[in-house]
Parts: structure tokens; sequence; C-alpha cells
């Protein structure tokens, strides 16, 4: 009993402690605090809002690239805005960015006040209290106590993963500790207080290039940055050692990467359909986000297998022909982002002869990101009669080279067994 | 001497023709006549013929409406006929030929005409219209996606569409009715028919070629030409059949319908483009193993053939 009350105590007291730290730290920091928001110059309203943080004394202020991705595609259309915890508003210059990671540095040119956020040293210890700060729905400045649960399992870009609720918003504003010190940054939430941060040595790298950054223009940033990442992500894929992996009578690569996650589905719930279908969905959740209309950097691959041993394979091929018409990437893309498509198709086949598929494949060109593209391969097998195999996977935003190497070891890595 | 007159239409299509042995000829629209005209424009007693040492002339009789030779020379006195001239009298026309008037050479039964009449046969027709319905029914059956298969509905199906597709024969036969011509609906029926089942072999011959060939040469320019010409070589047979025309006419028309036809499906089919398209077209016929002929290539060949898709959009890229 005694001991009960001891440890409610305990806890009480340090649930009163947060909440006094996080009134101070909010306190303290306001005025570093700002809302930037992207007002459409035609009709002088807002089109989208987000927070901010300044991190210098001379002005610059860091917030998430999705929060002024706007003005970064079209910056005749747009003005980026703040307001400060006083309510004063002016208007911001849009000096880097790393789409990656998706953040961005703006200045605050005039009069900036001096007070800024530290970069914390320290990555946070897991179960840690840490603050979030920001101005969810336009309702004004808030701080959101929450907990450091480390980074997040099965991503190729780091993510911290905090429990406490990141809303609409706060996109931008900073987390810290409990020394005040920015830890990371809000970046999305994934809904019953789950939220999502970009780890603090992100920015860190991007302060550390701000110099060489701020040379070149911003498409030219975008396109080195996605030069690099999917270098990083496809030069890591088909370096690792692919296992086959059993799929019904076939066998399909497992890539090895945790970031790639695969989910399976069958109608063999349905006996009284004509043909027993089989998919084995593999894609990565996260992309890269470059604009309403643009995101890229996504992998998927998908695998089919169709059986019917009773049907004649005249009408087991006509039905299966149906199945492989549709074929898309996956990624957001508008006539201004890229070309359409150009195809090619031809009989395949491997050495040892395993199978023997009708393989297309689908290539278009980013137009203002030059040397990426999007690749679509899908591959019919068309051997054996009553039963089939459909191979297909998509590459957005990849290099010729890399995507070329991809294909090849993805063609060679399904086989029958 | 005798005079054979002809009765034409504006057409210039023979409606009657009459041989009188006489010397003279009252021609109008009185009971008493010897060539007797119902047009209410005809006087009674409107236009006499009289033979004088073996040549003809005509008088018109002092008509309300006049006769005249030709569309232009009216009658005044006497005139005499030459073989072949054309008298217009109220809104009746009638040519005049002497005996002697030559005649184009016969026409011999021509290879054309054999083959028509073959396919004329009802025997054939239905041998046609059943390889039509059979083949139908069986794709449809083929694509049907559930193991119930509605068999009823199937045949109904398979019957209807035979039904519209001898909308067209029978369509050429009613404008040669029209046209005072014979029907010959069993002739139309059975070259229609020939030529439509002749598309199913396009059809398989461009799936084989469409799985089988790559890329680089898939056929369709070859598959489409072949499509181009059976329906021109279709229509050329319905009009032979239907109407009486010249070969050059025949071929001009027939070439006329076919551009329109496929004109209108290119029109058609850009107007329905999407401004951007961000799904891939691509071939993806398939056909069983049996059909699958072409030797495959390996996928390091299959990869450096894609230099030149990235090659297309890069210059696309680059075009704006």
């Amino acid at each position: 009993m005694h001991r009960i009350a001891v440890l409610l105590l305990s806890l009480f007291s340090s649930l009163a402690l947060a909440t006094e730290q996080a009134q101070q730290i909010f306190q303290e920091m306001a005025p570093s605090l700002y809302q930037i928001r992207l007002i459409d110059k035609a009709t002088s309203e807002k089109s989208s809002i987000g927070s901010g943080f300044q991190i210098s004394e001379n002005g610059y202020i860091a917030t998430n690239y999705h929060v002024i991705s706007g003005y970064a595609q079209y910056p005749e259309k747009y003005i980026i805005e703040y307001e400060d915890s006083l309510g004063k508003k002016g208007q911001l210059d849009l000096q880097t960015v790393d789409v990656i990671n998706d953040l961005a540095i703006v200045l605050l040119a005039e009069n900036p006040q001096p007070q800024h956020f530290i970069i914390s040293e320290l990555t946070p210890e897991k179960g840690e209290e840490i603050y979030s700060l920001g101005n969810p729905h336009d309702l004004g400045m808030i701080v959101v106590p929450g907990t450091y649960n480390g980074l997040k399992k099965e991503a190729f870009n780091d993510r911290i993963h905090f429990t406490g609720s990141v809303n609409p918003g706060m996109s931008g504003g900073p987390v810290v500790n409990r020394f005040g010190e920015v830890v990371g940054i809000n970046v999305a939430s994934s809904g019953n207080s789950i939220g999502f941060l970009i780890p603090h040595d992100k920015l860190a790298n991007l302060i550390n290039q701000f110099d060489a950054q701020v040379e070149k223009t911003i498409d030219e940033q975008i396109t080195e940055q996605l030069q690099a990442n999917q270098q990083r992500l496809i030069s890591e894929i088909i370096q690792g050692d692919w296992q086959s992996k059993a799929f019904a009578d076939a066998n399909i690569p497992d890539v090895g990467v945790n970031y790639i996650r695969c989910w399976g589905d069958s109608n063999a719930d349905k006996p009284d359909a004509l043909i027993f279908k089989a998919v084995t969905n593999c894609q990565m959740e996260e992309y890269v986000y470059i604009s309403e209309s643009l995101t890229t950097g996504q992998i998927d691959m998908e695998f089919h297998y169709f059986a019917a041993p009773e049907l004649s394979s005249s009408r087991f091929y006509q039905i299966y022909q149906a199945q492989i018409a549709r074929a898309n990437t996956g990624n957001n893309v508008s006539k201004e982002d890229v070309t359409e498509f150009e195809c090619q198709h031809d009989i395949t086949g491997l050495e040892n002869q395993s199978i023997k598929n009708k393989s297309i494949l689908c290539v278009r060109a980013y137009k203002e990101y030059q040397g990426l593209y999007d690749v679509m391969y899908i591959a019919a097998s068309v051997d054996k009669n009553n039963k089939a195999l459909v191979s297909h996977f998509t590459l957005a935003g990849v290099e010729k080279k890399l995507s070329q190497q991809f294909s090849k070891k993805f063609m060679e890595s399904v086989t029958w067994n | 001497m005798e005079l054979i007159i002809e009765e034409i239409n504006r057409g210039k299509k023979l409606i009657g023709r009459h041989k009188f042995f006489t010397n003279e000829i009252q021609v109008g629209r009185g009971y008493h006549n010897d060539m007797i005209l119902s047009d209410p424009h005809v006087c009674a007693n409107h236009i006499s013929l009289k033979c004088v040492d073996d040549e003809w002339f005509i008088e018109d009789l002092g008509s309300i409406n006049g006769t005249t030779i030709g569309k232009k020379t009216k009658i005044t006195h006497p005139q005499k006929i030459q073989s072949g001239d054309v008298i217009v009298l109220g809104k009746t026309q009638l040519r005049f030929i002497l005996p002697a008037h030559p005649v184009v050479a016969s026409v011999k039964f021509s290879a054309v005409e054999n083959v028509v009449e073959m396919l004329g046969r009802w025997s054939v027709i239905a041998a046609l219209l059943a390889v039509f319905t059979g083949l139908n029914v069986t794709f449809m059956y083929l694509n049907m996606p559930t193991k119930e298969v509605n068999y009823n509905s199937l045949f109904l199906w398979g019957f209807g569409l035979t039904l519209a597709y001898s909308l067209w024969p029978l369509f050429c036969s009613l404008m040669a009715h029209l046209n005072k011509r014979e029907t010959r609906i069993s002739d139309q029926l059975g070259i229609s028919f020939l030529i439509i089942n002749l598309f199913w072999i396009i059809d398989f011959l461009e799936a084989f070629l469409g799985f089988n060939g790559s890329s680089d040469w898939s056929g369709q320019w070859f598959t489409l030409l072949l499509a181009i010409g059976l329906t021109y070589a279709m229509f050329w047979f319905n009009f032979y059949i239907a109407f009486e025309q010249t070969t050059k006419r025949r071929v001009k028309f027939a070439l006329g319908l076919t551009t329109f036809i496929y004109g209108s499906l290119f029109v058609y089919d850009l107007s329905n483009q999407p401004e951007f398209k961000s799904y891939p077209l691509y071939n993806s016929t398939i056909m069983s193993p049996t059909f699958a002929i072409a030797s495959p290539i390996s996928p390091d060949e299959f990869i450096s053939n894609s230099d030149s898709l990235f090659k297309a959009v890069d210059e696309e890229s680059k075009e704006e």
C-alpha cells in the first residue's frame, strides 16, 4: 500500500514536472517559432501552412520541404510568408532544400530577432521525454510532450518514431529535449498518437553543406539529391544477396532489405473460382515527395501465379491474357513532370530454359530532373499449358544504368522450380 | 421499215421497248394511237412518225408542250430521225432505234461472276454463317471468366451478332432493289460472309505476330494493310453485285467508302487520345505454348535493346 502510494506520487510528480518543463520551454522559445505559409499571389490567400523555427541569429529558419514545395516548383505563383509569436508578418526567401529528408531552409532577411534554437549534438535515449512544437490546423502555437522511441524500423531513410500526436500544420516545427535543444523536426503522423520526425543530424548535414548548396538552383539541388538517393538505394539492393523464395510452383527473388515489405493474398477461399490466383506484392512504403503532382523514389515488385489444371489451355490463356493488359507504375506524375512511356516487348528466356516469358519493358524520362527515369517491367510466362507466372516491377526515379542492372538481376531470378 | 421505240426514264434506264412494223406510227395520250402514253403533259395527238423511202420522219401535231430532239432542238416541221435519237415530249423520253443499230459485243460469264454465283448457293452461305457464328460463340466461351457457363445467352449473343453482320449485305440488296436491279440477296450474303470470315485469319495473324514478334516488328502495319485490302474487296463485290457500274466508277466508290471508314476510325482514335498518358501502352498479346514459335532472347539482349527506349524518351524530354 505504502509502495503504491509512493509510486503514484512519483508518477504524478514526473507528470507535473513534464508539464512544467514543457511550459517553460515553450515560453522561452516562442519568439523563435514561426508559422510558415505559402500565399497564392493571384488571390492573396493561404495555399498551405506549416511551422518553422529559427536556427541562427541572422534569420535562417528551418521547415519542411513539403510546406514550401509549391514555391520551389512555381516561384512565380507564390510567396513564402511567416507570422511570428507576436503576430508580425513578413516575407521569406527560399535558400536550400533537401527533398529526401523533407527539409528546407528559408531566410528572414529583415531585422531578425536574435534568439534561436540550438541543434542538439546528442541523440535522445529511447523512452526519453521530448517536446514537439508547432501550429496545428492554424490553431496557434502549441507544445506536445511525447516519447522518443528510436528510429523507425524498416525504413530506408531514417525517421524517428515519436509517441505523441503530430498534427497537420505542425509540419516543420522543432522537437526538443528537456534542455530545449532540437532533436528532430515534425514531418508526418500515422494517426493514433504515432508521429514521425526527421532526425536532427539530417538538418545538421544540410546546414553544413549550406554554402555549397545555395550556389545551385533549387532544381539542380533536387536533381542531385534524387540521383544520390536512388544511387544509394538501387546499388544497395543490387549488391545485396538475393535469396530465392518459393511462390507456388515458382521461385521469386527476396531482395533482402527490410524496407521492402511483402504482402500476400490468394483466392483459395473461393472454391468456385475458375482459376486459382495468388499474389505477392512487395513494396517500399516510403517515397520522395517533390510536388502535389510528382512523387518518386519507390520500388514495387509484384508476382502473380495462375493455375487451372482442369481448363483447356486455350481458355486458360484467353483469361490469363486479360490479367496483364494494364500494368502501371505507382507514383504520381503529371504532363509537366515526365514524358509518356516508350515500351518494348519480346519473348525472353533463361539459358537453362527454366522459364519462357513474354517480357515488356516501358520507360519514361523526367523532364526537369534529367537523367532520371521511371521504369516498368512486366513478364508473363508462356511455357506452361495450365499455369502461369507474372513478374512485375517498377522503379521510380532511377538512372538508366542502375535500372538496367536491376532489370537483369530481376529477370534472372524469376524461374519455375 | 421497222422502227424500235424505247421508253426511257430520266436516268436513261429502259422502261419499255416496242417494235413497229408499219410505215406510220401515231404517238400520244389518246387511245387511238399506236403507242399510248400516260404522261399528262403529252397531248392526245402528240407526234406522228412516217417512213418515206426507208427513212423515218417525225412531226409534231401542234402539241401544247411541244417536242424536242435531244434536249434543245424543237421540232417545228417534219424532221429526219437518226438511229439512237432521243426525243422529249412532255416529261416522257423516247429513243428511236433502227434495226441496223449496232449492239455491243456480248459479255462472257466472267470468273468474278462464277465466284459470286458459287458463293451465292444457299449451302455455301449456310456453311459460312455456321463458321462465323461458331467462332464467335467459341471465343465468347473461352473468355468467360466464370465456371458457370450460360449456354443460352452465349448462343443468343452468337446469333444476334450474325444477324447484326447480315444487315450490311441486306442493305446492299435493298439499294439494288431501289435502283430497279435484281436484289441478289444470296450473292450478297455469300460474298460478305466469306470476307468477314477472312478477317478471323487476320485477327489470328495479328495475335500470332504480336506474340512471337518483338517490338521491332510485330507486323501491325502488315495486318492493318491486309484488313484495309479485305474491306476494299468486300465493298467492290457488294457494288459489283448491286449496281451496274463501269469498273472505274466501282473502284472509285469502293475506295471512297474504305477510306471513309478507316479515316473515321483513325480520326475517332485520335480524338479519343488523352492529352497525356500517365500509363504505358504495350502489346500484351499472349497465346498458349502451342503457338510460341519464336526462339527466346536472353535477358542481356532484351536489356541492351532497351537502350533505344531510353534514347527515345531522352529526346522527347528535351523537345520541350
